[in-house]
């Protein structure tokens, strides 16, 4: 009995398949070249480096599921059978397809193997496991992170009938000819089990159905694969692959006075001006939604899904652009880069900025980068995201009133809010805390930070992160009057020519100083200090309080033992948890209190969910949807917490405005780690009064 | 269609009240340490104005402003958002003038520049609030003017404008050239963009003093001056708080009503 061994009308059905299989591979190849050449109209991206580290990347993501697993398990199981299951059935369709091409073929070895034929029957079984799991999901369960439509389910029914009509031609043929290996073949026994008894013509005709039918559905979907969300299966491990290995919170910086002098753009708005990398994001994309399900815009009802801003590039990408893109150049112009860098000729069809992605909907990213890390196939949102930004603010000035504010107050005070300069250090005054030139020989310099200088609650964080740094014997001293906005938040809403200015300033501010070692109590100077000024030259050693405290109290030198007996959340910042991974030392730091009980949101480390401060906002009025902060403090609520800490200014101030927005400021006290061990590391009283030291005396002044 | 733009550079209105003094006795306000002057707010709506008007009907800004050095970065800001050129009155006897005496310089170099056929200011400077200069223009210019203007539209070679009135608008047809007193309804003002800010860095601004606009030192500044200035101080405001107490709410904005009533407040 074979498969191909007889005629239809004047063709031998070998032929037929030849035929088909050949045109369907043309019509793929033909696809594929097409996505392939649009990819390479992208701008140029270095992501070649590290094979060894983005080989095991795909080992861990792509055949390990890592991040499929970790939350939303159902999903992540449907998917893991299904994904394996065409991993291992592969081998049988080429199989299959080799009998059929060259009759008499057998693949070498596998063939008679029991294990090999248990895995095809086994699998066979798991992957319509896995359909039905996700039509359940899809018609029953319906999460709202989906996207529905008539490819998901024209999918799942193509791959549902590969592998019935696949299971009826090897039952069938089991009960046909039943051979020695047949008895690893459960499914395909239990199937000829029910033809027992049928004449073998009607045996013999199910065989060929099936057999045919499961080569028709694979070349049909061979054709089909690349003009739907499934080219994922093609795109998805290389994409893994060649994700970004870049510090996580390092923007990509831009050479502004060459772009300027070679007249190239300094922003993103045209799709081609997004690298090739960003372009294979957008072909890899299946729709899972488990970026938005993150999100705390699109979760707080704002136009931002970032699932919907990767769709509407390849939407944009594949439909508007193709034809431009693919436009052949003249000979001459082939050789020298268009007039604007990354530029194909001609006009886009539709502004990629403003009218394929709204402005409102870049405006809306916090860049906590949620997205990012629920990505399991390692999209990147936020830089393209921050680059369309960029050409909003540096190209086309269309900047929403308050960030122009936002941006004029740091340039003209060195600080978001337009206090004086020379205030700066006026937190400090008779506290004891030395500047640097009048501690000259101090190991760290603390980097307040503008919250930590201006901010009457942060000053409390910033005082009392002094007093533990004296109480832990740590020589440090603050920089004064000389320090200034890092640039964080202009740099996030798209202002990389301000926060260019500010990196270099602070660097030529710190650069003197150095070598020593700096401390601060912000993330987003953590990240800035020690990550991006790298690019600009400036290299420092940089911890966050955090860590240091963490580390103070490991060591011994501060020794917590006033009680403080509470149920407590830790509120992750997103530019200390997701973009440094430091997430055990603020903890570690709080259990160490004596009576704290540690309680988690039910969004915490990894999965954290940003204050609502992010990417610029904690300057930005938030005017849709619902505000971001008293969605983290529900959450915070359901955690039934007696108190929240943090570690980040802008979190603390974005908590106690919730708190207070939900009146629970007085039911929810919350803290900075550094103020609760501040606290529980007070010198007990000294027994005769008068005998207090001068900096306690400053301690209670302060708290009044 | 040719317009200049008149911008004052005036201590940053948003600094904390408490950053604000006045020299009493040398009747100056003192600037504020550590936080740098900017554009008077009112006069980046005018030059936002000027800019749609040339974005629609072609032509040139030249913008000009009087004062001393740090005037510059005013008009290197102002360049930085497409205005076209740029002229610094600067000359020690301009100093201390009131709103006629500056309007009288700034009247001398706009004839100076020569061709114009619109010249825009801000309604008011927010460190002095006076609004003089815009009439005072129009009047040495001998050209119509309307100030406080809410909307542009060119037509029929005149302008048609809305002037701001207490209950809505009056709109003015005017024929040109003219002077407008722009304001902030009228628009939002524009970021620079890069490019703006890397080409106003190459564009030279050229200083005039009172030679070079035709004018004699007793013309303007302190001696060309007609408001004398009697003293400079910050008014000492008291406030005090009141609690009103009451059993419920409705008792409470009773007792409240009469005592509003009983302050002449309502």
């Amino acid at each position: 009995m074979h498969p191909t061994g007889d005629w239809l009308g004047p063709l031998p059905t070998w032929l037929l398949l030849w035929l088909l299989t050949l045109a369907a591979v043309a019509a793929f190849l033909g696809r594929a070249g097409r996505l392939v050449r649009l990819l390479r109209a992208g701008a140029p991206d270095a992501r070649f480096d590290h094979p060894r580290e983005r080989l095991a990347g795909v080992v861990a993501e792509a055949l390990g599921h890592r991040r499929l697993l970790a939350t939303r398990r159902y999903s992540g199981l449907l998917h893991l059978f299904i994904f394996w299951g065409f991993v291992l059935l592969t081998v049988g369709t080429i199989e299959h397809f080799l009998h059929g091409l060259f009759p008499g073929a057998r693949l070498p070895l596998l063939d008679a193997w029991g294990p090999y034929r248990f895995s095809q029957d086994l699998f066979n079984v798991l992957v319509l496991v896995g359909v039905g799991m996700a039509l359940y999901q899809r018609l029953v369960l319906r999460p709202a992170r989906l996207t529905y439509n008539a490819d998901a389910l024209l999918i799942l029914s193509l791959i549902g009938a590969l592998m019935v009509t696949n299971l009826l031609a090897s039952g069938a043929r089991v009960a046909l000819h039943p051979l020695a290996v047949d008895s690893w073949l459960p499914a395909s026994q239990a199937i000829a089990g029910l033809l027992r008894g049928t004449p073998p013509a009607w045996q013999e005709a199910l065989y060929r159905v099936g057999w045919w039918g499961h080569v028709l559905l694979v070349l049909g979907f061979l054709v089909y694969i690349p003009y739907s969300k499934h080219l994922h299966i093609v795109t998805a491990a290389p994409n893994i692959y060649l994700r970004s290995l870049r510090p996580k919170g390092d923007l990509r910086p831009i050479d502004i006075e060459g772009a300027l002098e070679r007249d190239e753009p300094v922003g993103v708005s045209r799709i081609e001006q997004l690298s090739w990398k960003d372009l294979l994001d957008t072909y890899s994309c299946t729709e899972c939604g488990r970026c938005q399900a993150e999100c705390p815009a699109s979760l707080s009802g704002k136009e931002l899904s970032p699932k919907q801003l990767i769709l509407d590039l390849k939407e944009h990408l594949l439909h508007d652009e193709t034809a431009r893109l693919l436009a052949r150049r003249p000979a001459a112009d082939a050789t020298r880069p268009s007039a604007d860098g990354h530029s194909a000729p001609g006009e886009p069809r539709r502004a990629l900025v403003g009218a394929v992605i709204h402005d409102q909907v870049l405006w809306d990213c916090v860049t906590c980068r949620a997205c990012m890390d629920a990505c399991p196939v390692f999209i990147e949102h936020v830089p393209k995201i921050v680059d369309m930004r960029r050409h909003l603010v540096m190209e086309a000035s269309r900047i929403p009133p308050e960030w122009q504010k936002l941006f004029d107050n740091v340039e003209a005070s060195g600080n978001p809010w337009r206090f004086p300069r020379h205030a700066r250090a006026d937190w400090a005054k008779g506290q004891g805390i030395p500047t640097l030139a009048e501690r000259p020989d101090a190991e760290y310099i603390f980097w307040v930070g503008c919250a930590g200088s201006y901010d009457e609650r942060n000053i409390k964080v910033s005082r009392a992160l002094a007093r533990l740094l004296d109480r832990a014997g740590v020589s440090y001293a603050i920089l004064g009057r000389e320090e200034s906005c890092t640039g964080d938040p202009v740099r996030r809403v798209g202002n990389e020519y301000l926060f260019q200015l500010q990196a270099q300033q602070n660097i030529a501010t710190l650069q003197p100083y150095m070598p020593r070692k700096i401390v601060t109590a912000c993330p987003h100077c953590f990240n800035t200090l020690g990550v991006e000024y790298r690019a600009f030259g400036g290299a420092f050693e940089v911890v966050h309080h955090a860590q240091l405290l963490d580390r103070l109290v490991a060591e011994g030198r501060l020794r917590p033992q006033e009680r403080l007996e509470a149920t407590l959340t830790y509120h992750d910042p997103c530019y200390l948890g997701r973009y440094h991974d430091i997430y055990d030392p603020p903890r570690r730091a709080l259990a160490a209190i004596p009576g704290v009980r540690l309680t988690e949101m039910e969004r915490h480390r990894e999965r954290g969910f940003c204050c609502g401060a992010g990417g610029g906002h904690a300057f930005c009025e938030e005017r849709t949807g619902r505000r971001i902060n008293h969605l983290r403090v529900e959450q915070a609520l359901a955690a039934r917490p007696q108190r929240v800490a943090t570690a980040c200014p802008y979190c603390l101030m974005m908590f106690e405005d919730g708190t207070r927005a939900k009146d629970v400021y007085e039911a929810l006290p919350v803290a900075d780690v550094a103020e609760l061990l501040e606290q529980a590391t007070r010198p007990a009283e000294p027994a005769a009064s008068g005998e207090a030291a001068p900096r306690d005396a400053a301690t209670q002044e302060s708290e009044r | 269609m040719n317009i200049v733009v008149c911008i004052k550079q005036v201590p940053d209105p948003d600094i904390p009240p408490a950053e604000f003094k006045v020299d009493e006795a040398a009747k100056q306000v003192v600037p504020p340490p550590g936080v740098a002057p900017v554009i008077s707010t009112f006069d980046l709506h005018a030059v936002e104005a000027a800019l749609q008007l040339k974005e629609q009907h072609g032509g040139r800004v030249t913008v000009l402003s009087l004062g001393g050095d740090s005037v510059r970065d005013a008009l290197k800001r102002a360049l930085a958002m497409g205005c076209d050129a740029a002229v610094h009155l600067q000359d020690p006897a301009f100093e201390g003038g009131d709103s006629y005496a500056t309007a009288v310089a700034l009247a001398a170099a706009i004839r100076k520049l020569g061709a114009w056929d619109l010249v825009l200011t801000g309604r008011q400077a927010s460190d002095w609030d006076s609004g003089q200069v815009p009439m005072a223009l129009a009047e040495l210019l001998d050209v119509p003017g309307a100030t406080p203007v809410q909307k542009i539209e060119v037509r029929d070679g005149g302008l048609v404008v809305e002037r701001v009135t207490e209950d809505g608008y009056q709109p003015l047809e005017m024929p040109l050239p003219a002077v407008l007193g722009i304001s902030n309804e009228i628009n939002q003002p524009r970021y620079p963009t890069l490019k703006g800010i890397m080409a106003a860095g190459r564009v030279p601004i050229p200083v005039w003093g009172v030679a070079d606009l035709g004018l004699t030192p007793e013309q303007v500044g302190v001696r060309g001056s007609r408001l004398v200035l009697e003293r400079l101080y910050v008014p000492v405001r008291e406030s005090r708080c009141e609690f009103i107490e009451a059993e419920t709410g409705a008792e409470a904005g009773e007792k409240l009503a009469l005592r509003l009533r009983e302050a002449r407040l309502i």
